[in-house]
């Protein structure tokens, strides 16, 4: 399929950006989160080095509460490209008894993970981490930089972070500082469909429709992807045909109703979409705001 | 929907605080049915009131919480939307004078400027400082839009004489309208609908104007500058080049170089990790060449006919980023296209004022929100052009050298020196046969101090020591260097910046020829120490701290200096009116208020012999 010439801007502007953080870092990672803004980002990993292999490694950190079909589909995807995959997890946190279901979100996404991210990064010693966040994701993060530059702890200082000329990113860092690169900046929920439409890229099956167990909670459907999670008083669990626009953990990912059985069908629903990806979010809405988060060192 | 045929925009507001920017996108947004609910239900909690029934627009365009706290946006915000025609990005920038760098930022990420003009207030200062600050940093063309029609009547005079006056303006700074439209930001009028309310109005809504904006095509074909961003290794195909094409166009068989290096072929070429035949501007790409050259980052490789060269010396426009003032005469590092080199803020031309577009001369030092016209010289030179020439090798950022923080971003003007001008002339009496004839290994101590801390005594001293040991010597006296070769430098900032390179530089000369080397020159700034240090090379460069308290200094006052500054008769004299900044890490620390002049010296020497120097 041809692509416009929005989608090759963009792509060749996320291959900059990727190839920037492997020409001036010395340790670079890429944050694999096996969703679809993940698939594209592997995707382009792929392209901006060949036919060079990808020159980093991947992280991934587990909570132990992603859908059993993430799982799956990351290691079949990660073994396709060849690439090294490192997973890390909160094991203490675990072992505290930290679940979704007992703690509240600002809790477990703190613990499960905000801290291992931390950690991972740390031990590894990787000075720049690239992720797949989008400005468009949330509002907060419409002034949020292509380099995102971290304080020693992995703090972020909205007054430290560098202002950016034209595709001249100051990449100079102090030791114990860190960065993020975000090379799908500039993209967008359907510019991602459409990539993926164009470069036929995998993605977790669980982004389009089909019929699944599903539980209302607070006006949600939260699927039941395995017996950790159960039907309060009042609740039951029902079939219902439902697909994912974000995959996170399974206990605090809404499900959308929707017909949408492959690619185009979904940019068609998202062209008449009335809500933001991310009111499936249901971290997103307790307490704390994502400016906090990012604060503390969560993505 | 069909997928958008011309290539995304990306455009910026700019104008006066109040004018309605914030509320234009807003009210852009929710027409073009890019808001999503929730993000509408947020907005209305944020703004708590609602105009009857309407959301206050603005408040879909806000960001950061501390800022709203504030109640002003900071940082350019990024916004996307798209209707069937086209992508838009648009770069949201407070509105200021204080934020005059967020404004430069901004523009640099736009092909476009929305110019908001109140027609209650008409024409203001920001309003031409925002016109300017767009044509300096790569804004290509203007859509000026009168906004608060309806509060001025629609009346059509109002905007007539707002037409005619900004046409003017716009005429000084080189930029062309693309189009100028009254509007209601808050009502929609001539937004994305055409206004009934001004039936006097018969061009384009602004939604038009920017879903058909395309750049003035450029005929002529474009040299080839592909910029190397980093080289892989690659099994089969040797040394792999990635980088994006920053104009012109390559195709496999080309015939291609860079400065300094041979020439060479394309044999493979990848487009965005594809396979391809050729590639263009823009294109992200890698490339095999049937013969290895000298190209790693920063090299730009051009057609074999067509080379860039290497740049000593241009005139730049920039603006200060940082409360860190820029020093004429110091040091800065400079990324460039993907080359970073150091270069030194030469000579500050003037402060421009972007009100009148006037320069003014006079200034030593610049910083935050401060738009200059300056000499930059390359302490290494590197292929750029002119921004007019090619924005990705004619736009730099300067970095300064300790905090890394990014403290000014500009365009260059202007090539005022290339570096082949003034070639450096190999000689074949090189400066290790010199110091084999003279038997001996030269080297630099740098003596810093305050005035009267002993700095000349204690190098006199040792310098008849090593003398008395059969070496040859020589010092260099800031005092006296000040009756010829620096005559003409007063104690400001800048000219003590300018002192301490010519004495460095100075020193390098006599190194070079040889001679045992003792500065002794106050030399206050750690910068200029450390670009000493560099000059004359780390391995022959000693720093010898005289630490000697200010009240001993004052005590002693050899020279009658710190009287003369208590009368009032000498100003900015180093530590009373000046600052020191003592060495963090001198080699060689002097307690000369503790010690005799014969046991520094000795100090000296036992450093030196441990060296291995003596
Ligand atoms: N009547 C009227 N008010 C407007 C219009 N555009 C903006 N405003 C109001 O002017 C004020 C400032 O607008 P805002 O968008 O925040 O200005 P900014 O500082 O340029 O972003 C707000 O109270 C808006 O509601 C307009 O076209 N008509």
């Amino acid at each position: 399929m041809k692509h416009s010439q929005h989608l090759l801007a963009l792509e060749a502007e996320a291959i900059a950006i990727m190839r920037e953080c492997a020409a001036v870092f010395k340790n670079p990672v890429l944050l694999y989160s096996i969703g679809k803004d993940s698939s594209v980002l592997l995707h382009l990993a792929r392209k901006a080095f060949a036919p060079a292999t990808i020159p980093f490694p991947l992280l991934h950190i587990d909570t132990t509460y992603k859908f059993k079909e993430m799982l799956a589909f990351r290691d079949h995807a990660v073994a396709a490209f060849g690439a090294r995959l490192i997973v890390h997890t909160n094991t203490a946190a675990l072992e505290a008894g930290i679940t979704p279901f007992t703690h509240d979100a600002g809790t477990y996404t703190q613990q499960l993970k905000t801290v291992p991210l931390r950690e991972a990064l740390d031990r590894h010693g990787f000075d720049v981490a690239i992720g797949g966040a989008r400005r468009d994701e949330e509002r907060a993060r419409a002034k949020e930089h292509i380099f995102s530059l971290r304080g020693a702890g992995h703090t972020w200082e909205p007054r430290a972070q560098r202002p950016e000329f034209f595709t001249l990113y100051n990449n100079r860092i102090a030791p114990l500082h860190t960065m993020r690169a975000f090379p799908l900046s500039n993209w967008n929920e359907i510019d991602i469909w459409r990539y993926i439409e164009a470069e036929n890229i995998d993605v977790v099956p669980l982004y389009f429709a089909a019929k699944r167990p599903v539980i209302l909670r607070n006006g949600q459907w939260i699927m039941q992807d395995d017996a950790r999670l159960q039907p309060r008083a009042g609740e039951h669990v029902e079939e219902k045909l439902v697909r994912f626009r974000t995959l996170g953990c399974y206990p605090f990912t809404a499900a959308v109703e929707s017909t949408a059985t492959n690619v185009a069908e979904i940019i068609a629903e998202l062209l008449t979409a009335r809500s933001s990806e991310r009111v499936g979010r249901v971290i997103d809405h307790g307490g704390s705001s994502m400016e906090d988060k990012k604060r503390e060192g969560y993505f | 929907m069909p997928h958008p045929a011309l290539p995304r925009l990306r455009f910026m507001t700019c104008g006066s605080v109040d004018n309605g920017k914030s509320t234009l996108i807003g009210r852009l947004l929710f027409d073009c049915k890019a808001v999503y609910e929730d993000h509408l239900n947020e907005a209305g909690k944020a703004s708590n009131i609602s105009v009857g029934g309407d959301p206050e627009f603005a408040f879909l365009v806000d960001g950061l919480k501390a800022e709203r706290e504030q109640g002003i946006t900071i940082d350019v915000a990024y916004r996307y939307f798209s209707t069937s025609r086209r992508s838009f990005i648009i770069a949201d920038a407070p509105g200021h004078e204080q934020y005059t760098r967020n404004q430069a930022a901004a523009a640099s990420q736009s092909d476009v400027a929305i110019v908001v003009i109140s027609a209650q207030s008409g024409i203001l200062p920001q309003t031409r400082r925002h016109m300017h600050i767009a044509a300096l940093f790569g804004v290509q063309s203007l859509i000026i839009v009168v906004n608060k029609m309806d509060m001025a009547g629609y009346a059509h005079d109002v905007f007539t004489k707002i037409e005619a006056e900004i046409t003017a303006f716009a005429q000084h700074l080189n930029i062309g309208i693309a189009a100028i439209i009254p509007i209601s930001a808050k009502l929609g009028d001539n937004l994305a609908v055409s206004s009934p309310n001004m039936p006097w109005y018969s061009g384009t809504t602004v939604l038009e104007v920017l879903e058909q904006w395309h750049p003035a095509e450029n005929t002529a074909a474009q040299p080839l500058y592909f910029p190397v961003q980093m080289a892989v290794r690659d099994e089969k195909y040797g040394r792999v080049y990635l980088g994006t094409v920053a104009s012109g166009t390559i195709e496999i068989g080309m015939k291609v170089t860079t400065i300094g290096a041979g020439k060479s072929k394309i044999a493979q070429l990848w487009k965005a990790g594809v396979e391809s035949r050729h590639a263009q501007a823009g294109d992200a790409i890698a490339i095999a060449l049937e013969k290895q050259i000298d190209a790693g980052r920063g090299a730009v490789i051009c057609a074999k006919d067509h080379v860039l060269s290497k740049i000593s010396q241009v005139r730049a426009s920039m603006v200060g980023l940082a409360d860190i003032a820029l020093q004429q005469g110091r040091e800065y590092d400079i990324m460039c296209g993907t080359a970073s080199s150091s270069v030194s803020l030469t000579k500050i031309e003037g402060v421009i004022n972007l009100e009148t577009a006037q320069l003014t001369a006079g200034a030593t030092h610049f910083a935050n929100n401060e738009i200059v016209s300056a000499q930059l010289t390359f302490t290494h030179p590197i292929a750029c052009t002119t921004f007019a020439n090619n924005k990705t090798l004619g736009a730099f950022i300067l970095i300064d050298k300790v905090s890394n923080i990014t403290l000014a971003a500009g365009v260059i003007n202007e090539i005022t020196r290339l570096s082949e001008t003034v070639p450096w002339q190999e000689l074949t009496i090189t400066p290790k046969l010199r110091s084999h004839a003279m038997g001996q290994t030269p080297f630099v101590l740098w003596f810093t101090g305050l005035s009267g801390a002993g700095k000349t005594t204690i190098a006199g001293a040792l310098e008849q020591r090593l003398f008395a040991l059969g070496k040859r010597t020589y010092i260099l006296d800031g005092d006296n260097l000040r009756h010829g070769l620096t005559a003409d430098l007063s104690f400001t900032m800048s000219d003590r910046i300018e002192n301490m390179r010519r004495v460095a530089h100075t020193s390098k000369l006599f190194l070079d020829a040889g001679v045992i080397t003792l500065v002794s020159l106050i030399s206050p700034f750690e910068a200029e120490r450390q670009n000493a240090k560099a000059i004359i090379g780390a391995e022959n460069f000693c720093e010898v701290f005289v630490d000697t308290p200010l009240d001993v200094c004052q005590q002693r006052d050899p020279k009658n200096l710190y009287k003369k500054v208590k009368a009032g008769e000498i100003q900015n004299f180093t530590g009373i009116s000046a600052g020191y900044e003592a060495p963090k890490n001198a080699d060689i620390k002097l307690k000369s208020a503790e010690f005799s002049v014969e046991e520094l010296v000795a100090q000296v020497v036992g450093w030196l012999e441990m060296k291995g120097w003596v």
